[in-house]
Protein backbone atom coordinates (compact mmCIF):
# COMPACT_ATOMS: atom_id res chain seq x y z
CA UNK A 1 0.00 0.00 0.00
CA UNK A 2 1.60 3.49 -0.63
CA UNK A 3 2.34 5.72 2.05
CA UNK A 4 -0.26 8.52 0.47
CA UNK A 5 -3.29 5.44 1.67
CA UNK A 6 -2.18 4.21 4.31
CA UNK A 7 -4.46 4.71 7.01
CA UNK A 8 -2.98 7.07 9.48
CA UNK A 9 -2.33 6.76 13.30
CA UNK A 10 -2.22 9.87 15.36
CA UNK A 11 -1.20 9.48 19.33
CA UNK A 12 -1.48 12.47 21.38
CA UNK A 13 1.80 11.04 22.94
CA UNK A 14 0.68 13.29 26.18
CA UNK A 15 4.02 14.16 28.14
CA UNK A 16 1.68 15.00 31.69
CA UNK A 17 0.56 11.33 32.16
CA UNK A 18 1.26 7.90 31.56
CA UNK A 19 -2.01 7.52 29.56
CA UNK A 20 -0.29 9.82 26.81
CA UNK A 21 2.67 6.84 26.97
CA UNK A 22 0.16 4.14 26.17
CA UNK A 23 -1.45 6.35 23.11
CA UNK A 24 2.58 6.40 21.80
CA UNK A 25 3.48 2.84 22.58
CA UNK A 26 -0.02 1.75 21.16
CA UNK A 27 0.70 3.39 17.86
CA UNK A 28 4.19 2.45 17.69
CA UNK A 29 3.15 -1.13 18.23
CA UNK A 30 0.24 -0.77 15.17
CA UNK A 31 2.57 0.67 12.95
CA UNK A 32 5.89 -1.29 13.45
CA UNK A 33 4.62 -4.84 14.57
CA UNK A 34 0.91 -5.28 13.62
CA UNK A 35 -0.07 -3.64 10.60
CA UNK A 36 3.56 -2.41 9.23
CA UNK A 37 2.31 -1.95 5.09
CA UNK A 38 -0.98 -0.57 5.89
CA UNK A 39 -0.64 2.19 8.55
CA UNK A 40 1.23 4.78 9.20
CA UNK A 41 1.96 7.67 12.25
CA UNK A 42 1.46 11.37 11.48
CA UNK A 43 3.40 13.06 14.28
CA UNK A 44 0.56 15.01 16.15
CA UNK A 45 3.02 18.00 16.55
CA UNK A 46 3.45 18.27 12.96
CA UNK A 47 -0.23 18.54 12.47
CA UNK A 48 -0.66 21.62 15.42
CA UNK A 49 2.82 23.16 13.04
CA UNK A 50 0.76 23.33 10.13
CA UNK A 51 2.83 21.21 8.20
CA UNK A 52 1.92 20.70 4.82
CA UNK A 53 2.57 17.19 4.66
CA UNK A 54 0.84 15.81 7.72
CA UNK A 55 -2.41 18.02 6.69
CA UNK A 56 -2.65 16.18 3.39
CA UNK A 57 -1.81 12.90 4.79
CA UNK A 58 -4.69 13.20 7.18
CA UNK A 59 -6.84 14.74 4.78
CA UNK A 60 -6.38 11.77 2.37
CA UNK A 61 -6.06 8.73 4.51
CA UNK A 62 -8.39 7.53 6.94
CA UNK A 63 -7.68 9.00 10.29
CA UNK A 64 -7.34 6.82 14.01
CA UNK A 65 -6.84 8.71 16.91
CA UNK A 66 -5.59 7.71 20.30
CA UNK A 67 -5.84 10.28 23.33
CA UNK A 68 -4.61 10.19 26.26
CA UNK A 69 -7.20 12.08 27.92
CA UNK A 70 -10.73 14.20 27.87
CA UNK A 71 -9.24 16.81 26.01
CA UNK A 72 -8.55 14.76 23.09
CA UNK A 73 -6.10 16.32 21.43
CA UNK A 74 -4.97 13.89 18.12
CA UNK A 75 -8.79 14.40 17.23
CA UNK A 76 -9.09 18.11 17.70
CA UNK A 77 -6.07 18.75 16.13
CA UNK A 78 -7.05 16.21 13.33
CA UNK A 79 -10.14 18.12 12.40
CA UNK A 80 -8.51 21.32 12.86
CA UNK A 81 -6.21 20.39 9.58
CA UNK A 82 -9.32 19.39 8.18
CA UNK A 83 -9.38 15.34 8.38
CA UNK A 84 -12.29 13.31 9.70
CA UNK A 85 -11.51 11.14 12.08
CA UNK A 86 -12.64 7.66 11.41
CA UNK A 87 -12.11 6.25 14.59
CA UNK A 88 -11.35 7.67 17.99
CA UNK A 89 -9.85 5.99 20.89
CA UNK A 90 -9.79 7.42 24.60
CA UNK A 91 -7.08 5.64 26.50
CA UNK A 92 -8.76 5.87 29.88
CA UNK A 93 -11.90 4.22 28.28
CA UNK A 94 -10.62 1.34 27.12
CA UNK A 95 -8.84 1.14 31.07
CA UNK A 96 -11.65 1.06 32.27
CA UNK A 97 -12.45 -2.27 30.15
CA UNK A 98 -8.92 -3.49 31.01
CA UNK A 99 -8.46 -2.91 34.51
CA UNK A 100 -6.03 -5.48 35.77
CA UNK A 101 -3.35 -3.45 33.52
CA UNK A 102 -2.73 -0.08 35.41
CA UNK A 103 -0.67 1.61 33.42
CA UNK A 104 1.94 3.70 35.26
CA UNK A 105 5.00 5.80 34.04
CA UNK A 106 5.47 8.47 31.76
CA UNK A 107 8.98 8.61 30.83
CA UNK A 108 9.30 4.61 30.81
CA UNK A 109 5.75 2.50 30.66
CA UNK A 110 5.29 -0.49 33.73
CA UNK A 111 4.77 -3.73 32.35
CA UNK A 112 1.16 -3.57 33.00
CA UNK A 113 1.46 -0.11 30.73
CA UNK A 114 2.91 -2.17 27.95
CA UNK A 115 0.59 -4.93 27.46
CA UNK A 116 -2.54 -2.37 28.23
CA UNK A 117 -1.13 -0.21 25.02
CA UNK A 118 -0.52 -4.04 23.17
CA UNK A 119 -4.33 -4.75 23.94
CA UNK A 120 -5.41 -1.32 22.82
CA UNK A 121 -3.06 -1.31 19.62
CA UNK A 122 -4.71 -4.96 18.50
CA UNK A 123 -7.86 -3.34 18.75
CA UNK A 124 -6.60 -0.50 16.58
CA UNK A 125 -4.95 -3.13 14.08
CA UNK A 126 -8.54 -4.94 13.56
CA UNK A 127 -10.06 -1.35 13.15
CA UNK A 128 -7.78 -0.60 10.38
CA UNK A 129 -8.50 -3.70 8.56
CA UNK A 130 -12.13 -2.50 8.38
CA UNK A 131 -11.43 0.82 7.58
CA UNK A 132 -9.40 -0.27 5.19
CA UNK A 133 -12.33 -2.90 3.40
CA UNK A 134 -14.39 -0.16 3.72
CA UNK A 135 -16.49 -1.63 6.61
CA UNK A 136 -17.63 1.33 9.11
CA UNK A 137 -15.26 0.70 12.05
CA UNK A 138 -17.86 1.62 14.72
CA UNK A 139 -19.66 -1.36 13.66
CA UNK B 1 -24.22 24.04 35.65
CA UNK B 2 -22.40 26.25 37.99
CA UNK B 3 -24.89 29.27 38.59
CA UNK B 4 -24.45 30.56 41.93
CA UNK B 5 -21.54 28.98 43.08
CA UNK B 6 -18.54 30.72 45.30
CA UNK B 7 -15.48 30.56 43.26
CA UNK B 8 -11.63 31.11 42.62
CA UNK B 9 -9.31 31.73 40.47
CA UNK B 10 -5.65 30.15 40.71
CA UNK B 11 -3.49 30.47 37.25
CA UNK B 12 -6.03 29.26 34.68
CA UNK B 13 -8.31 27.31 36.85
CA UNK B 14 -11.31 28.04 38.41
CA UNK B 15 -12.51 26.11 41.79
CA UNK B 16 -16.12 26.48 42.75
CA UNK B 17 -17.78 25.86 45.89
CA UNK B 18 -21.25 25.13 46.44
CA UNK B 19 -23.16 27.14 48.96
CA UNK B 20 -25.34 25.89 51.38
CA UNK B 21 -23.36 22.59 51.70
CA UNK B 22 -21.21 21.42 54.13
CA UNK B 23 -17.05 20.58 53.87
CA UNK B 24 -14.39 18.49 55.00
CA UNK B 25 -10.82 19.89 54.56
CA UNK B 26 -9.88 17.09 52.42
CA UNK B 27 -12.86 18.18 49.75
CA UNK B 28 -15.60 16.31 50.84
CA UNK B 29 -19.02 18.39 50.71
CA UNK B 30 -21.80 17.11 52.26
CA UNK B 31 -25.43 18.16 52.05
CA UNK B 32 -28.36 17.12 53.88
CA UNK B 33 -32.00 16.56 53.02
CA UNK B 34 -34.77 17.61 55.36
CA UNK B 35 -36.75 15.23 53.83
CA UNK B 36 -34.92 11.43 54.30
CA UNK B 37 -32.82 13.35 57.26
CA UNK B 38 -29.87 11.55 55.22
CA UNK B 39 -26.64 13.60 53.74
CA UNK B 40 -25.46 13.61 50.39
CA UNK B 41 -21.63 13.08 49.60
CA UNK B 42 -19.14 13.50 47.16
CA UNK B 43 -15.88 15.23 46.06
CA UNK B 44 -15.47 19.11 46.23
CA UNK B 45 -14.82 20.47 42.54
CA UNK B 46 -11.21 21.74 43.70
CA UNK B 47 -10.62 17.94 44.84
CA UNK B 48 -11.66 16.56 41.59
CA UNK B 49 -10.02 18.67 39.61
CA UNK B 50 -6.79 18.34 41.44
CA UNK B 51 -7.30 14.82 41.13
CA UNK B 52 -8.03 14.17 37.64
CA UNK B 53 -10.03 12.16 35.76
CA UNK B 54 -11.65 9.39 37.25
CA UNK B 55 -10.77 6.00 36.10
CA UNK B 56 -12.57 3.98 39.12
CA UNK B 57 -15.07 4.85 41.63
CA UNK B 58 -14.55 2.25 44.57
CA UNK B 59 -17.85 2.85 47.12
CA UNK B 60 -18.87 1.01 50.19
CA UNK B 61 -21.22 -1.25 50.57
CA UNK B 62 -24.86 -0.22 52.14
CA UNK B 63 -25.12 -0.93 55.54
CA UNK B 64 -21.24 0.54 56.40
CA UNK B 65 -20.73 1.75 59.99
CA UNK B 66 -18.29 4.40 59.68
CA UNK B 67 -16.22 7.20 62.11
CA UNK B 68 -15.13 9.94 60.86
CA UNK B 69 -12.24 9.59 58.87
CA UNK B 70 -12.40 6.22 58.24
CA UNK B 71 -12.24 5.01 54.57
CA UNK B 72 -15.21 6.11 52.49
CA UNK B 73 -14.62 5.44 48.91
CA UNK B 74 -11.08 5.30 46.90
CA UNK B 75 -11.34 6.98 43.47
CA UNK B 76 -8.10 5.96 40.87
CA UNK B 77 -7.70 8.91 38.51
CA UNK B 78 -5.24 9.06 35.72
CA UNK B 79 -2.86 10.93 38.29
CA UNK B 80 -3.54 9.00 41.64
CA UNK B 81 -5.10 6.63 43.93
CA UNK B 82 -7.36 8.75 46.41
CA UNK B 83 -9.22 7.22 49.43
CA UNK B 84 -11.91 9.72 50.27
CA UNK B 85 -12.16 9.75 54.27
CA UNK B 86 -15.45 9.58 56.16
CA UNK B 87 -17.27 13.44 56.89
CA UNK B 88 -18.80 12.01 60.21
CA UNK B 89 -19.80 9.09 62.04
CA UNK B 90 -22.59 7.30 59.68
CA UNK B 91 -24.16 4.49 58.04
CA UNK B 92 -24.03 4.02 54.51
CA UNK B 93 -27.84 3.93 52.97
CA UNK B 94 -27.21 4.57 49.49
CA UNK B 95 -24.28 4.34 46.64
CA UNK B 96 -24.32 6.00 43.36
CA UNK B 97 -24.43 3.29 41.12
CA UNK B 98 -24.27 5.23 37.94
CA UNK B 99 -20.41 5.88 38.88
CA UNK B 100 -20.18 2.19 37.68
CA UNK B 101 -20.60 3.05 34.34
CA UNK B 102 -20.03 6.45 34.03
CA UNK B 103 -17.42 7.74 36.75
CA UNK B 104 -16.55 10.65 34.62
CA UNK B 105 -19.39 12.13 36.27
CA UNK B 106 -17.47 12.88 39.61
CA UNK B 107 -15.41 15.39 37.08
CA UNK B 108 -18.18 16.54 35.14
CA UNK B 109 -20.84 17.18 37.61
CA UNK B 110 -19.35 16.88 41.38
CA UNK B 111 -21.65 18.67 43.65
CA UNK B 112 -24.83 17.14 41.11
CA UNK B 113 -24.80 13.66 39.49
CA UNK B 114 -21.18 12.98 40.62
CA UNK B 115 -22.11 11.98 44.04
CA UNK B 116 -20.57 8.92 45.84
CA UNK B 117 -23.13 8.04 48.73
CA UNK B 118 -26.11 8.95 50.77
CA UNK B 119 -24.92 8.38 54.63
CA UNK B 120 -27.03 8.29 57.69
CA UNK B 121 -25.41 10.62 60.17
CA UNK B 122 -25.07 9.74 63.78
CA UNK B 123 -25.73 13.73 64.96
CA UNK B 124 -26.50 16.62 62.66
CA UNK B 125 -24.83 19.08 62.47
CA UNK B 126 -22.24 17.16 61.97
CA UNK B 127 -18.81 18.68 64.35
CA UNK B 128 -15.98 19.99 62.24
CA UNK B 129 -18.01 20.65 59.48
CA UNK B 130 -16.91 23.57 57.40
CA UNK B 131 -19.17 25.99 55.64
CA UNK B 132 -19.17 27.02 51.91
CA UNK B 133 -17.00 30.51 52.66
CA UNK B 134 -14.56 28.88 55.70
CA UNK B 135 -13.84 26.28 53.22
CA UNK B 136 -13.36 28.53 50.22
CA UNK B 137 -10.75 30.22 52.54
CA UNK B 138 -8.95 26.41 53.29
CA UNK B 139 -9.51 25.83 49.51
CA UNK B 140 -7.77 28.97 48.50
CA UNK B 141 -5.15 28.15 50.62
CA UNK B 142 -4.32 24.95 49.41
CA UNK B 143 -4.76 26.18 45.77
CA UNK B 144 -2.17 28.59 46.22
CA UNK B 145 0.30 25.96 48.24
CA UNK B 146 0.14 23.61 45.53
CA UNK B 147 0.76 26.03 42.63
CA UNK C 1 -7.25 37.48 45.61
CA UNK C 2 -4.98 35.31 45.62
CA UNK C 3 -1.27 36.09 45.39
CA UNK C 4 0.76 35.51 42.44
CA UNK C 5 1.64 31.56 41.69
CA UNK C 6 5.52 30.80 42.34
CA UNK C 7 8.20 31.92 39.33
CA UNK C 8 8.21 28.47 37.35
CA UNK C 9 9.68 27.90 33.72
CA UNK C 10 8.01 26.13 31.36
CA UNK C 11 9.22 22.91 29.02
CA UNK C 12 7.65 22.39 25.83
CA UNK C 13 8.55 19.46 24.21
CA UNK C 14 8.21 18.35 20.10
CA UNK C 15 7.86 14.50 21.44
CA UNK C 16 7.73 13.75 17.56
CA UNK C 17 7.16 10.55 16.51
CA UNK C 18 9.00 10.46 13.15
CA UNK C 19 12.69 10.30 14.35
CA UNK C 20 14.85 9.80 17.40
CA UNK C 21 15.53 13.27 18.06
CA UNK C 22 11.54 13.41 19.14
CA UNK C 23 11.83 10.49 21.72
CA UNK C 24 15.10 12.26 23.25
CA UNK C 25 13.32 15.18 23.72
CA UNK C 26 10.67 14.01 25.40
CA UNK C 27 12.98 11.91 28.05
CA UNK C 28 15.01 15.27 28.23
CA UNK C 29 12.40 17.47 29.15
CA UNK C 30 10.45 14.55 31.81
CA UNK C 31 13.65 14.09 33.38
CA UNK C 32 14.83 17.83 34.01
CA UNK C 33 10.38 18.14 35.15
CA UNK C 34 10.87 14.74 37.49
CA UNK C 35 14.28 14.74 38.65
CA UNK C 36 16.56 17.86 38.09
CA UNK C 37 14.08 20.63 38.35
CA UNK C 38 11.23 19.67 39.63
CA UNK C 39 10.29 22.75 41.62
CA UNK C 40 11.25 25.11 39.17
CA UNK C 41 9.61 23.56 36.16
CA UNK C 42 5.93 22.77 34.07
CA UNK C 43 5.17 21.73 30.78
CA UNK C 44 2.83 21.32 28.71
CA UNK C 45 1.31 19.24 25.55
CA UNK C 46 2.10 21.30 22.86
CA UNK C 47 -1.23 20.00 20.75
CA UNK C 48 -3.32 22.08 23.76
CA UNK C 49 -2.35 25.52 22.15
CA UNK C 50 -5.02 24.43 19.54
CA UNK C 51 -7.25 21.86 21.50
CA UNK C 52 -7.33 23.52 24.80
CA UNK C 53 -8.20 27.29 25.98
CA UNK C 54 -7.15 30.51 25.87
CA UNK C 55 -5.50 29.66 29.54
CA UNK C 56 -3.54 27.35 27.58
CA UNK C 57 -2.37 29.26 24.98
CA UNK C 58 -1.30 32.48 27.21
CA UNK C 59 1.83 29.29 28.72
CA UNK C 60 4.49 30.54 26.94
CA UNK C 61 3.66 34.36 28.19
CA UNK C 62 3.12 34.09 31.38
CA UNK C 63 6.26 30.99 31.62
CA UNK C 64 9.35 32.10 30.12
CA UNK C 65 9.14 28.59 27.73
CA UNK C 66 11.86 26.18 26.36
CA UNK C 67 11.33 24.53 23.54
CA UNK C 68 12.99 21.39 23.23
CA UNK C 69 12.69 19.81 19.46
CA UNK C 70 14.21 16.60 17.61
CA UNK C 71 14.93 17.85 13.90
CA UNK C 72 15.11 21.23 11.95
CA UNK C 73 11.23 21.47 11.75
CA UNK C 74 10.95 22.82 14.74
CA UNK C 75 7.64 22.29 15.78
CA UNK C 76 7.65 22.97 18.93
CA UNK C 77 9.40 26.45 18.95
CA UNK C 78 7.22 27.24 15.65
CA UNK C 79 4.04 26.18 17.32
CA UNK C 80 4.40 28.32 20.55
CA UNK C 81 5.31 30.88 19.03
CA UNK C 82 2.28 30.64 16.46
CA UNK C 83 0.20 30.14 19.11
CA UNK C 84 1.67 31.15 22.46
CA UNK C 85 4.58 33.07 22.49
CA UNK C 86 7.70 33.08 21.21
CA UNK C 87 9.49 30.98 23.43
CA UNK C 88 12.73 31.98 25.81
CA UNK C 89 14.96 29.54 24.40
CA UNK C 90 14.80 27.15 21.67
CA UNK C 91 17.09 23.91 21.94
CA UNK C 92 17.69 21.38 19.11
CA UNK C 93 18.81 18.20 19.63
CA UNK C 94 21.05 17.58 16.30
CA UNK C 95 22.69 20.65 17.61
CA UNK C 96 22.90 20.09 21.35
CA UNK C 97 24.57 16.65 20.63
CA UNK C 98 26.96 18.05 18.14
CA UNK C 99 28.44 20.81 20.22
CA UNK C 100 29.09 17.98 23.05
CA UNK C 101 30.57 14.91 20.58
CA UNK C 102 27.94 12.77 20.87
CA UNK C 103 26.35 10.97 18.24
CA UNK C 104 22.74 11.53 16.20
CA UNK C 105 20.22 9.05 18.81
CA UNK C 106 19.25 5.92 17.34
CA UNK C 107 15.45 4.44 17.95
CA UNK C 108 12.26 6.17 17.53
CA UNK C 109 10.41 3.86 19.90
CA UNK C 110 13.20 3.01 22.46
CA UNK C 111 16.42 4.61 22.36
CA UNK C 112 19.69 3.03 21.24
CA UNK C 113 21.82 2.70 24.97
CA UNK C 114 24.54 4.89 23.39
CA UNK C 115 21.63 7.84 22.86
CA UNK C 116 21.03 8.05 26.77
CA UNK C 117 23.88 10.16 26.78
CA UNK C 118 22.39 12.49 24.28
CA UNK C 119 19.44 12.62 26.70
CA UNK C 120 21.16 13.43 29.77
CA UNK C 121 23.06 15.74 27.73
CA UNK C 122 19.82 17.68 26.36
CA UNK C 123 18.42 17.04 29.85
CA UNK C 124 21.34 18.88 31.75
CA UNK C 125 21.07 21.75 29.12
CA UNK C 126 17.87 22.18 29.41
CA UNK C 127 18.27 22.29 33.37
CA UNK C 128 20.98 25.06 32.93
CA UNK C 129 18.33 27.04 30.63
CA UNK C 130 15.97 26.76 33.70
CA UNK C 131 18.71 27.96 35.74
CA UNK C 132 19.03 31.37 33.35
CA UNK C 133 15.46 31.48 32.79
CA UNK C 134 15.21 31.57 37.04
CA UNK C 135 17.73 34.12 37.46
CA UNK C 136 15.70 36.93 35.08
CA UNK C 137 12.73 39.31 35.82
CA UNK C 138 9.73 37.81 33.30
CA UNK C 139 6.69 39.93 32.46
CA UNK C 140 3.66 37.81 32.06
CA UNK C 141 2.00 40.66 30.82
CA UNK C 142 4.55 41.23 28.04
CA UNK C 143 5.82 37.81 27.89
CA UNK C 144 9.32 39.11 27.58
CA UNK C 145 12.20 39.03 29.70
CA UNK C 146 12.62 42.33 31.61
CA UNK C 147 15.95 44.13 32.07
CA UNK C 148 17.32 44.05 35.73
CA UNK C 149 17.91 40.99 38.03
CA UNK C 150 15.37 38.91 39.14
CA UNK C 151 16.58 37.94 42.16
CA UNK C 152 14.32 39.28 45.30
CA UNK C 153 16.52 42.37 47.05
CA UNK C 154 15.43 43.72 50.54
CA UNK C 155 17.78 46.79 51.35
CA UNK C 156 17.70 47.90 54.57
CA UNK C 157 20.15 51.27 56.18
CA UNK C 158 21.46 51.26 59.67
CA UNK C 159 24.37 52.98 61.24
CA UNK C 160 27.78 52.04 61.34
CA UNK C 161 28.41 49.29 63.61
CA UNK C 162 31.77 51.48 64.53
CA UNK C 163 30.21 54.04 65.82
CA UNK C 164 30.92 56.84 63.46
CA UNK C 165 27.21 57.44 62.73
CA UNK C 166 27.90 56.55 58.64
CA UNK C 167 24.69 55.25 57.80
CA UNK C 168 25.31 51.17 56.10
CA UNK C 169 22.69 50.14 53.99
CA UNK C 170 22.62 46.39 53.57
CA UNK C 171 21.29 44.52 50.00
CA UNK C 172 20.35 41.25 50.22
CA UNK C 173 20.34 39.67 46.85
CA UNK C 174 20.02 36.27 46.47
CA UNK C 175 20.16 35.68 50.14
CA UNK C 176 23.69 37.17 50.13
CA UNK C 177 23.70 40.32 51.98
CA UNK C 178 26.12 43.17 50.89
CA UNK C 179 26.70 46.06 53.19
CA UNK C 180 27.79 49.26 51.49
CA UNK C 181 29.03 52.06 53.32
CA UNK C 182 26.90 55.46 53.06
CA UNK C 183 25.16 54.50 49.91
CA UNK C 184 21.95 56.38 50.85
CA UNK C 185 23.59 59.97 51.11
CA UNK C 186 25.25 58.95 47.57
CA UNK C 187 21.67 58.44 46.20
CA UNK C 188 20.41 60.87 47.38
CA UNK C 189 22.99 63.51 46.09
CA UNK C 190 22.26 61.37 42.46
CA UNK C 191 18.70 61.85 43.12
CA UNK C 192 18.97 65.67 43.94
CA UNK C 193 21.42 66.29 41.10
CA UNK C 194 18.56 65.33 39.18
CA UNK C 195 19.28 62.06 37.76
CA UNK C 196 17.11 58.79 37.51
CA UNK C 197 17.27 55.37 37.31
CA UNK C 198 18.93 54.11 34.18
CA UNK C 199 22.30 51.64 33.87
CA UNK C 200 24.39 54.46 33.03
CA UNK C 201 23.81 56.26 36.53
CA UNK C 202 24.21 52.84 37.49
CA UNK C 203 27.69 53.27 37.09
CA UNK C 204 28.42 57.03 38.02
CA UNK C 205 26.99 55.98 41.09
CA UNK C 206 29.33 53.07 41.51
CA UNK C 207 32.17 54.78 41.06
CA UNK C 208 31.51 57.32 43.85
CA UNK C 209 30.70 54.36 46.00
CA UNK C 210 33.93 53.08 45.33
CA UNK C 211 35.27 56.29 47.05
CA UNK C 212 33.94 54.87 50.43
CA UNK C 213 34.01 51.28 50.14
CA UNK C 214 36.82 48.78 49.28
CA UNK C 215 35.07 46.66 47.39
CA UNK C 216 36.11 42.58 47.21
CA UNK C 217 38.52 41.90 44.25
CA UNK C 218 35.88 39.26 42.52
CA UNK C 219 33.13 40.87 43.97
CA UNK C 220 32.69 43.84 41.11
CA UNK C 221 29.34 42.25 39.38
CA UNK C 222 27.54 41.47 42.96
CA UNK C 223 27.94 45.21 44.33
CA UNK C 224 27.95 47.22 40.79
CA UNK C 225 24.23 44.30 40.89
CA UNK C 226 23.36 45.76 44.85
CA UNK C 227 24.08 48.89 43.91
CA UNK C 228 21.81 48.71 40.99
CA UNK C 229 18.99 47.30 42.76
CA UNK C 230 18.76 49.90 45.62
CA UNK C 231 19.15 53.26 42.99
CA UNK C 232 16.46 51.63 40.91
CA UNK C 233 14.24 51.13 44.59
CA UNK C 234 15.16 54.80 45.88
CA UNK C 235 14.23 56.11 42.64
CA UNK C 236 11.22 54.43 42.91
CA UNK C 237 10.43 55.03 46.24
CA UNK C 238 11.30 58.69 45.76
CA UNK C 239 8.82 59.05 42.92
CA UNK C 240 5.92 56.99 44.53
CA UNK C 241 6.33 60.01 47.51
CA UNK C 242 6.72 62.82 45.45
CA UNK C 243 4.12 61.68 43.49
CA UNK C 244 6.35 61.73 40.12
Amino acid sequence: MSQGTRICIVPCSGIGKTYGSVTREAAFTVVEELRPETTQIIALSQLVLGDEDAQAAVRSAQVITLDGCKLTCASVNVRQAGGAVAREYAVLDFYRQHRDLKPQGIAELSEDGVALARALAQEVAEASDMLAKGIDAHA
Amino acid sequence: MFEDFLQIMVDKFVFRVKPGYFYTEAGVWVAMDAVTGFVRAGLTDFRQQTSGDVAFAELPAVGTRLIAGDDLANIETIKVDLTVAAPCDAVVMTVNAALNDAPELINQDPYGAGWLVELRPATWPAPDLLDADSYLAVMMAQAEEAN
Amino acid sequence: MPDLPQRKVGIVACSGEDLAGGTVTRLAALKVLEELRPAQTVTICLPLFLAGGEGDRAFAKFYPTIAVDGCEKRCAARATELYSNKPAVSLLVGEVLAERGLPPPQGVRRLSSESRAGVDALADEIAAAVDRLMAVRWSRTEGAILAGPAASATISTGACACGSGIPVTTVVLDGRSIQIMALEPILELACGQGLRADDAVSGQIMDTVRVYNAVPVGDEAAWEQAVGVAWREFCAHREASDGA
